[in-house]
């Protein structure tokens, strides 16, 4: 009796523990969102929700890897579709989309989130709360920035991609795909909006016939997009954060164009307040492999001269460029949120000491490969 | 072979003490600390485990009064009626807390990352119900059970926050300040001191430990306290580092929140850190099971009742209970303010009152021995007496 009293506790506790997911749903009943766009709406105060969903052709597309023909201009059949909802906040925006869709909306296979350049500093605080609340969001998605209207973007299908939100993890994940590593995860953007005095940098996505070009980054003031980077200017960010991996730079020699690739950096700040005054030192050591060279001359003696040569050129673009950044305050390094850990409080004073910092950049460069034909 | 007994071995009365100081900090731990003592949190850690180790050698001492003996058996010795009902109550109604907070914390935690649509008393009802499971059997089995379950978790946890390592980007924040300010760090000292509430169910745990086993069992509450300290210590490391202290505060669970981040690209599960989180209900099965045995062995010598019958009855109705009253808690706000609640009184419980039974049980028995005369000359035990004070039983 005894035994068959225990059983049947054992059976009671465990039951609704055998049923599975209570809101377990058939994928049928699903939409996978793979990429959310926020841009500005039609009304100054309202913002829009773009939302990227596979069809079922894009779904067995990439079932088969890809076999499907792809997502590039040759098909017929889309693979994605996008969904537009807009409202004040993000969740009214997403009501009216849930009101398009005949499937529950999914967030917990989310790829990226794209933030249009012209939201206003005040849309972004309401996205990233909503963000850092919403627990199914996969904070591992990629985010990204765009100038292009964000139908543009979201309805642009890459050929190289079996469908087009899928791109963005090929692309990040691949640290030698790019010049300059620029993928930034939707929690570090929530975590730099959280943290005082310190300001964002996205990856600006630009949209072609059947690409995408990711080669720039946006410097955000105050959550609201300040200055987007030329190509160069971007290395020259990656080389700081540590995250240009194939930079290149030519040092002219008696007219000849001598040119280094493969470029990485590892930065080191220090600061130190001399007489009420914030001065910065930036330590730069750069790794780097020869490239183009006169063919009939020996490399090898030029070698000391050529590292100097590339040491002072971008010594001197560092800091022309991060004196141009901390004349316009935007401080994307963290410098001032590790001061600030330190001395609560004194955020005005910081603020004041950035602007007017005096920078010194020393850089050092060893050249690790020279190649054939020396 | 080993016999079976009502006894538990020293290890798995150190992992009972383990499971204890996680129970509730594991989901919440360094949210609190950081939001207090800004960059002293680590000395407001330092203090709150500085603290725990007097307050587990203030209990070891209360054990000690009398080490065959439960806590509740040596308050009824040492106190008179009233004092010792008032002792009783208040003990249970603190108690009676613990669970509710682990229980409904680890119910919001699933209900926010992983079911969203499944009703939360489902969860709970699966917690509560396989912990009522677990004390069932009383401490033994409880105390298998645990070195089952706990063990394997705690070593993927940590396995898993090694993997958080290379999303360190805010290192700054892993450093102490050295411009350390009193009330902020006694503030968050005692604000997060809920990390090592648990282990105050030491006198109630140690005549369960075989008389012999008692010195090994001694250290390893303290091997428990430090193992303790060093998980929350790599726990606090990480997740400052990988979350930075101004997101984190806004963070309701940064532990989880942070283990969300690990993508281990390849395997077919690859979020496996949110994956862990579920097994975290271990931990407050564990801290639930054994808050239900011990409320039960605080309420039977009060109402002298013994036998198995009304344990297993007292139980299921503790457990019943908790359920209701964890139903009634609508949001994690209210889970918050309990715990912000009960910390205070758990401390000034714990660590107040094991001075005045010690002074109590002194003073009792130097008077007994005063009134006894003095003592008589030590016999020789019989064989059988010392058997059974070894508690070979």
């Amino acid at each position: 009796m005894r035994r068959l009293g225990a059983l049947m506790l054992l059976l009671i506790a465990v039951g609704p523990g055998l049923s599975g997911c209570g809101s377990n749903q058939l994928l049928t009943h699903r939409a996978l969102v793979l990429a959310l766009g926020f841009g500005p709406g039609p009304h100054k105060r309202d913002l829009a929700l773009y939302m990227q969903i596979p069809t079922p052709q894009g779904l067995a597309s990439v079932m088969a890897g890809g076999a499907a023909g792809g997502s590039g201009g040759g098909s017929s059949k889309k693979t994605t579709v996008v969904l537009k909802g807009t409202g004040a906040t993000v969740a009214k925006a997403f009501a009216q989309i849930q009101a398009e869709s005949n499937q529950d909306l999914y967030l917990g296979q989310l790829q990226a989130v794209i933030f249009s350049t012209q939201l206003s500093q005040a849309q972004m605080e309401v996205i990233g709360s909503t963000l850092t609340r919403l627990g199914q969001v996969d904070k591992t998605a990629y985010a990204l920035a765009a100038t292009a209207p964000l139908d543009k973007v979201l309805h642009t299908e890459p050929a190289v991609s079996p469908m087009a939100p899928l791109y963005y993890a090929t692309e990040f994940s691949c640290s030698a795909c790019q010049t300059v590593r620029l993928d930034r995860r939707i929690w570090s953007v929530e975590k730099r909006m959280a943290a005082p005095a310190v300001d964002l940098w996205l990856p600006l996505l630009k949209p072609e016939k059947a690409a995408f070009q990711l080669d720039q980054a946006v410097l955000y003031h105050h959550l609201k997009a300040h200055t987007i980077l030329t190509p160069e200017k971007t290395e020259l960010l990656g080389y700081l954060l540590g995250r240009t991996e194939k930079g290149f730079v030519d040092v002219p020699w008696h007219g000849f164009p001598v040119s280094i690739r493969g470029m990485a950096s590892r930065t080191h700040f220090s600061t130190q307040w001399p007489n009420g005054h914030l001065h910065i030192t930036v330590h730069m050591h750069i790794m780097g492999e020869a490239n183009g060279f006169p063919i009939n001359r020996k490399i090898g003696w030029h070698v000391p001269w050529m590292q100097a040569a590339v040491s002072r050129q971008i010594a001197n673009r560092e800091l022309r460029f991060l004196e141009s950044m901390s004349r316009e305050n935007i401080d994307v390094l963290n410098l001032g949120e590790a001061y600030l850990w330190q001395h609560p409080h004194q955020g005005a004073r910081w603020s004041h000491a950035y602007r007017h910092a005096q920078w010194t950049v020393h850089a050092t460069t060893t050249l690790s490969n020279l190649g054939e034909g020396t | 072979m080993q016999e079976t007994t009502r006894h538990i071995s020293p290890r798995q009365y150190a992992l009972l003490e383990l499971a204890g100081f996680l129970g509730i900090g594991i989901f919440e731990f360094p949210r609190a600390l950081v939001s207090t003592s800004g960059n002293n949190a680590w000395w407001g850690f330092l203090l709150s485990w500085g603290v725990a180790y007097v307050g587990v050698w203030l209990l070891l001492k209360v054990a000690y009064v009398d080490p065959r003996e439960t806590l509740f058996g040596m308050a009824r010795r040492i106190m008179p009626d009233y004092v010792y009902w008032g002792f009783g109550v208040v003990d249970t109604a603190l108690h009676i807390l613990l669970p509710i907070i682990s229980l409904g914390q680890f119910g919001f935690v699933i209900v926010t990352f992983f079911l969203p649509e499944t009703p939360i008393w489902m969860v709970e009802l699966t917690l509560m119900g396989i912990a009522c499971l677990v004390a069932w059997w009383e401490l033994p089995a409880l105390a298998r059970s645990t070195e089952m379950l706990f063990v394997p978790t705690m070593m993927i946890s940590i396995t898993l926050l090694a993997l958080l390592v290379p999303h360190v980007a805010d290192a700054y924040a892993m450093l102490p300040s050295l411009n350390v300010r009193l009330m902020p760090v006694a503030y968050g000292g005692l604000r997060t001191f809920y990390i090592f509430i648990g282990f105050e169910v030491i006198p109630i745990l140690w005549p369960y430990i075989r008389r012999q086993d008692q010195p090994q069992a001694r250290r390893y509450t303290y091997y428990a306290v430090t193992g303790a300290g060093i998980f929350y210590a790599i726990v606090m490391a990480v997740t400052v580092g990988v979350e930075n202290p101004w997101y984190l505060r806004h963070l309701e669970w940064p532990g989880v929140s942070a283990l969300r981040l690990i993508d281990v690209q390849g395997l077919i599960i690859n979020k496996l850190g949110l994956l862990i989180v579920v097994f975290w209900g271990v931990v407050s099965l564990i801290f639930i099971s054994v808050r239900l045995w011990a409320i039960t062995h605080v309420i039977l010598p009060m109402i002298h009742r013994r036998t198995i019958h009304w344990y297993r009855g007292m139980v299921l109705g503790l457990a019943v209970l908790i359920f209701l009253l964890v139903r009634t808690v609508p949001n994690i706000a209210v889970i918050d303010r309990l715990t912000r609640f009960m910390v205070p009184l758990m401390v000034g419980f714990v660590l107040g009152y094991p001075p005045l039974f010690i002074l109590a049980a002194v003073t009792i028995q130097s008077r007994r021995r005063r009134r006894r005369g003095p003592a008589p000359p030590a016999r020789r035990l019989s064989a059988k007496q010392r058997r059974e004070r070894l508690g070979f039983d």
